[in-house]
């Protein structure tokens, strides 16, 4: 087997280096050429396989969150109060609280409104949270039960990850919740459909 | 030295995804939209592997099977211009090229400071105390340091950054063909400090957790924050 080396052009891999980068006329001192064994094969770095490698946490691709967009740093903000909220309605429903999740629950519903303003972020954001917004509407008061309260956190947590998600996959989302007996559509949806059947 | 001290010559947005080979089958439909959107983009490679336009002598950019690469001549100080280009491409390639994540995005930003002679820009570079170099002979040789050059790399977890510094020269020796009178000779020479500042991600990104403006600026304002670390301004 032919024995295979690693190299990194210009110390390590770096971003787009366009070929003649240096201006012409540039003065570059001259390297002594080591060259390879002819039976060597070398593997650039960037021509190497890609191993597949952890998706990055989107707190740690914005470390410096005060920097970034209004509407990224307010969903950020209020997606982790959502999730607060979510985590405190599911320690209840595990203490059998259900008052207390309740409560919880209705302090998350009272950030959505908030939440849908950043929609700018995205369709698939905008749908996500007008999807919320409307499953709670069509609840008309009544609780969620710790399953769907589950979900609820499983897609606050997915849209914290993920705040420009495409709309296919935000649907995508949403539909989970529909299997759990949620109506995210408006509730003058219902309304609209019975006068079209009329 | 300082950062500001500097002049921005070149920005580089290049992001990284795994192979596509859908660019064989849509490339013309991504460069027929962009060519809608900015007429003056005039072709520079068509090959199945790569397509690159230059707008305006300002612009290169390269679509590949495994990346694709803006580059910028002489950019705003607030890369406005850039960031919008360079969303739009991502928006674009993600969308034809159905890319769902990016193996690697990185920003990486040529700045250059004038000096009137080589000696006082190695003199400069040599000042920020970033070499403990021992005095001489060296080598055997009692010659002058010159054309310096320095790279330090640091990696976190989720990104890293490759800041180079060099002394360097360059030279410029035109003479129009014989018969055109309209154009005149140049022969020029400059001398300065190359600052090369590359900020990359490591790991996967996903499509959804990413806004070139949000991400370019966050990038920026980090360099102009800290470059003065590695300057010693």
């Amino acid at each position: 087997m032919e024995p295979e080396i690693i190299v990194y052009p210009n110390g390590h891999d770096s971003t787009g280096i366009p070929e003649g980068s240096r201006a012409p006329g540039t003065r570059i001192p001259e390297e002594t050429g080591a060259s390879a064994t002819p039976d060597t094969k070398i593997i650039r770095e960037s021509e190497a396989p890609e191993s597949p490698s952890e998706q990055i946490p989107t707190e740690e691709l914005y470390p410096s969150i005060e920097n970034v967009s209004a509407d990224l740093n307010a969903a950020t903000r209020l997606l982790s109060l959502c999730l607060e909220n979510a985590d405190q309605a599911i320690q209840a429903h595990r203490e059998q609280d259900s008052i207390e999740a309740d409560d919880a629950l209705q302090r998350l519903q009272g950030i959505l409104p908030e939440l849908f303003c950043c929609r700018t972020l995205g369709d698939g954001f905008g749908i996500i949270v007008n999807g919320l917004m409307c499953a709670f509407q069509n609840l008309r008061g009544a609780p969620l039960t710790r399953t769907q309260t589950e979900k609820v956190r499983q897609i606050l947590v997915k849209l914290r990850s993920e705040p420009f998600l495409s709309v296919d996959n935000a649907v995508e989302a949403l539909q989970d919740l529909e299997q759990l007996e949620l109506v995210i559509e408006p509730p003058e949806f219902s309304y609209l459909a019975d006068m079209l059947n009329e | 030295m300082n950062i500001k001290d500097f002049q921005l010559e070149r920005s580089v947005f290049e992001f990284r995804y795994s192979q596509s080979y859908l660019h064989w089958d849509r490339a013309g439909v991504l460069w027929h939209a962009a060519l809608s959107k900015w007429p003056k983009l005039k072709r520079t490679r068509g090959e199945p592997n790569i397509t690159s336009f230059m707008l305006e002598n300002d612009y290169e950019i390269s679509v590949m099977v495994d990346k694709t690469n803006i580059i910028c001549y002489y950019p705003k100080s607030n890369l406005a211009d850039f960031i919008e280009k360079a969303h739009y491409f991502l928006g674009s390639v993600t969308r034809q090229l159905e890319i769902e994540q990016f193996t690697r995005v990185g920003l990486r930003m040529f700045y250059f400071k004038s000096y009137p002679d080589e000696q006082s820009a190695s003199a400069d570079m040599l000042g920020a105390k970033l070499l403990n170099l021992p005095d001489g002979p060296h080598f055997g040789l009692d010659g002058s340091f010159t054309y310096p050059e320095l790279a330090a790399r640091w990696e976190g977890r989720a990104a890293g950054v490759t800041v180079r510094l060099r002394s360097e020269g360059r030279k410029i020796d035109f003479d129009p063909p014989h018969g055109i009178g309209e154009l005149q000779s140049v022969h020029e020479e400059k001398f300065g400090l190359v600052c090369d500042l590359d900020y990359y991600t490591k790991g996967t990104v996903t499509t959804g957790q990413f806004r070139t403006q949000d991400w370019i600026n966050q990038v920026l304002h980090m360099i102009r924050r800290d470059s003065h670390k590695f300057l010693g301004g």
